[in-house]
């Protein structure tokens, strides 16, 4: 079994990352639309996927602390190969997710309402974005725990600031130049670009997600043993 | 155990700084910020962790200013972010590579681009004269500790080629005495014995008088023997006395005057011991004429079977005085314990260096 399937294997082991995977972005379809704007549940996917990426990433944080870094660390397998698999194998669980979800909003609200291969690629750099945040946010702990605890604070403030748990629309304008400089307000500005058939705009919000994903990824991937 | 002072270094200060200078940057392209200012901020910042993480020469960041100037060419507000590169490039020592910068910065720039810039140049340079004075003194810090570390070997391998030279000196002082015995000796033991066998012999043939010119020759062969004898225990006798008298030439040529007592047979130190026991005592006297201002000093000198305690004591202790062992004293301790001995320090109302030199290994 090589390093990919490894960390694919041990995070589906956690019956918490099943029910995260499976069922809770479906009970986001149940909340009922708006008028200005995708479903809500929609938007707030983009919360689950925050939460998700950060549970998902939780086997790295857990070799550091365990030591099982500084073994990888004096092995023939680099620090690069052991990042990029597990961080594909994460990918490859939220892509798993993202998919689903999308079905389930084809099930729910049929096939007219929105262009779902956009929404599928901006929930996908969107997971990129995140899985890099977490890896950057989790190399400044050295307790998952103490990590999570944290991190669950800052990014409920960050999504309800930045237009995933309230709509866009609901934010005053003049805050918008101010949590712009936050990467979750790049989801609901993709969403709405999409809404609205803005293509610049949509390419925008791909541009600055994939550049937060390459800082936070330089920043998360720096060895510590 | 003092607790120890937190280090600060010119690498911690140069991220502080730029924190400062984003947060700047930030505020001033905050109120207005557009998709365009966002993902030219995110560039620096990127540029700025690359960098970080891998080792890429200065230069290259010529390649992200250039984006920056262009882009600054087509939104001229963009120039606030130039006085960030302006930082690098000071501390990084290449002040060449500011002055497009600067010419955009003197053409478009604000009030507070042009604070920022005279901040970022002022920080950058003294950053780069921190650094540079760092790895000078961390240089000369390394070679002195290869130094020390090199004359530490050295020290080893001297003591150790002293105890093999001491054990080959004893060697050759037994061959002498053997040679002194067999050349000396021997001879006249053995001449004497064939006198003392003939005068048996002739005196079971009953000649009286050969026998007893024998046995005056055997009696005469015995006396050269016994003169013999106290000539060779005359060469062989250790210096002792002569040693003493280093000790209290030492003790009346110094600076200060000395109280010099001497308990017991120095004769009985091997060599190395007497020869330890100078070195040490001239030591010990030295740091006093370099560290003390004594009244009184006293040199106790106790010589048993088994050991040899040497106490010198003055009063003329400096309240600066260090308690740790000094580079003089650290060397003498050495050369102590590599025979098994001890040297003590007892700090009191005077200054007291005891030594403990065992004369059975």
């Amino acid at each position: 079994m090589n390093l990919y399937l490894f960390a694919i294997r041990e995070d589906i082991r956690q019956p918490l990352n099943i029910l995260l995977i499976l069922l809770i972005p479906f009970s986001l379809l149940f909340i009922p639309a708006n008028a200005d704007g995708f479903p809500m549940g929609i938007s707030l996917y983009g919360l689950v996927l925050v939460y998700s990426t950060f549970l998902l990433t939780r086997p790295v944080v857990e070799d550091r602390m365990k030591g099982i870094v500084v073994r990888i660390a004096a092995s023939p397998l680099g620090t690069f190969r052991y990042l990029s698999n597990h961080l594909l194998a994460y990918l490859t669980l939220i892509t798993v997710q993202i998919v689903l979800f999308l079905i389930g909003s084809l099930v729910i609200y049929g096939d007219a309402v929105f262009d779902r291969l956009l929404i599928f690629a901006l929930y996908f750099s969107f997971s990129i974005m995140c899985i890099a945040f977490s890896l950057a946010w989790n190399s400044l702990f050295r307790t998952f725990n103490l990590s999570f605890g944290v991190f669950s604070g800052v990014a409920s403030i960050m999504c309800l600031a930045s237009g995933i748990s309230i709509p866009l629309f609901l934010l005053p304008r003049s805050l918008i130049g101010y949590i712009m400089f936050l990467p979750t307000y790049w989801l609901p500005h993709g969403l709405l670009a999409i809404y609205e058939g803005d293509s610049a705009g949509m390419l925008v919000a791909h541009a600055v997600l994939l550049f937060y994903a390459v800082i936070f990824l330089l920043v998360g991937s720096k060895r510590r043993l | 155990m003092s607790k120890p002072r937190p280090d600060i270094r010119p690498r911690h200060v140069y991220w502080v700084l730029l924190g400062v200078l984003l947060a700047s940057v930030a505020s001033q392209v905050m109120p207005r910020t557009g998709p365009f200012a966002i993902l030219l901020y995110l560039f620096t910042i990127f540029s700025l962790i690359l960098r970080w993480r891998f080792p890429l020469s200065p230069t290259t960041m010529l390649a992200d200013m250039a984006v920056v100037i262009v882009a600054s060419l087509f939104a001229p507000s963009n120039v606030i972010f130039l006085p960030i590169f302006v930082f690098y490039f000071c501390v990084h020592n290449k002040p060449a590579f500011t002055i497009v910068a600067l010419v955009m910065l003197a053409r478009y720039g604000s009030n507070f681009s042009w604070w920022l810039t005279a901040l970022a140049i002022v920080s950058g340079y003294l950053l780069f004269l921190w650094e540079k004075q760092r790895v000078r003194l961390e240089n000369e810090v390394d070679s002195l500790r290869q130094h020390l570390h090199e004359m530490t070997q050295t020290e080893e391998h001297l003591l150790t080629d002293q105890y093999a030279t001491e054990q080959v000196s004893r060697l050759l002082e037994r061959q002498r005495i053997a040679e002194i015995l067999h050349d000396n000796l021997g001879f006249e033991l053995t001449a004497a014995l064939l006198s003392v066998k003939a005068a048996g012999t002739l005196l079971t043939q009953h000649q009286f008088d050969k026998a007893l010119e024998s046995q005056q020759k055997a009696e005469g062969r015995l006396a050269n023997a016994m003169t013999q004898l106290k000539t060779a225990v005359r060469q062989i006798e250790p210096q002792g006395a002569t040693d003493l008298g280093r000790i209290t030439n030492l003790v009346e040529s110094f600076v200060y005057p000395v109280q010099f007592s001497c308990n017991g047979d120095m004769a009985l130190l091997p060599a190395y011991v007497r020869q330890l026991l100078f070195v040490s005592l001239q030591e010990a006297l030295t740091n006093i004429s370099k560290h003390a201002q004594p009244t009184t000093i006293t040199l106790s000198l106790e010589i048993t079977q088994a050991i040899v305690r040497a106490v010198i004591e003055n009063d003329g202790l400096a309240t600066g005085e260090p308690t740790a062992f000094g580079s003089g004293l650290r060397y003498m301790r050495r050369r102590i314990e590599a025979i098994n001995g001890s040297l003590s320090i007892q700090k009191g109302e005077t200054f007291r260096l005891i030594m403990i030199l065992p004369l059975k290994e």
